[in-house]
């Protein structure tokens, strides 16, 4: 059984690389996807957690992350490309403006 | 040609030492997370457990989204409501958000709309196209 101190450590690196992926970065999609690594970041110390102190819940809440995460990128990837067809960028800096 | 993905990202920024504002944070976010853990100090994580593993059944999962705490856990004295609310409350979620990407699916506004049907004139007007 692997220590669940790895286990917390790899999910801090894994959201320290959406976070500078979310900072650094200007295009929507990628943005989009360091949120979601960041979200599966989360869900890696939910189980491992929940595995540590023989809790289900922890599995219980990485099923509603998983779900809310599936909305969000449902909607997000609409907007993406909805946008990227009205505008041709995908830069959220050519996007400042809200009028369409 | 992936929505805008291959194309060289501007360096000009709108808002001033904005990505050098970003960088400072995420280098000052890197040395928190070095520091945690180098300190090997968890305790403040994750507290002391039972020691014993959650089995993560389908049927364990189920039970517990159902009906609340196990009957080992009910035997030990562990009061644990069930997560049915918020599993109707992500099914009304999940149909709002299908709604809304379908709906943004068929949005098309009216300038590009009328662009398309101008670069083709023989093609009947597309029905799904007013939304």
């Amino acid at each position: 059984m692997v220590a669940v101190e790895l286990y917390m450590s790899l999910a801090a690196i894994l959201f320290l690389i959406g976070a500078a992926g979310l900072l650094l970065r200007n295009n929507a999609l990628i943005m989009f996807m360091s949120v979601e690594l960041m979200l599966n970041a989360v869900n890696l110390t939910f189980v491992a957690a929940g595995r540590e102190l023989g809790n289900l819940d922890g599995q219980m809440a990485v099923f509603f992350v998983l779900v809310v995460a599936a909305a969000e990128v449902a909607v997000g990837l609409a907007i993406i490309v909805s946008i990227f067809r009205t505008k041709g960028t995908a830069s959220v800096d050519d996007l400042a403006e809200l009028s369409g | 040609m992936f929505i805008g993905v291959d194309r060289a990202e501007h360096i000009r920024e709108r808002l001033p030492f904005q990505r050098q504002t970003a960088a400072a944070a995420l280098i000052v976010l890197v040395m928190l997370t070095g520091l945690m853990l180098r300190s090997d100090q968890w305790s403040w994580v994750l507290p002391e457990g039972s020691g014993q593993e959650a089995n993560g059944t389908i049927e364990a999962i189920g039970s517990r989204l159902i009906a609340g705490e196990t009957e080992e856990e009910a035997a030990l004295g562990i009061d644990a409501r069930g997560w049915l609310l918020p599993f109707e409350a992500t099914s009304i979620l999940l149909v709002i958000a299908s709604v809304g990407a379908i709906s943004l699916a068929f949005y098309r506004p009216r300038r590009i709309a009328s662009v398309e049907r101008l670069a083709t004139p023989e093609s009947p007007s597309d029905s799904g196209g007013e939304g």
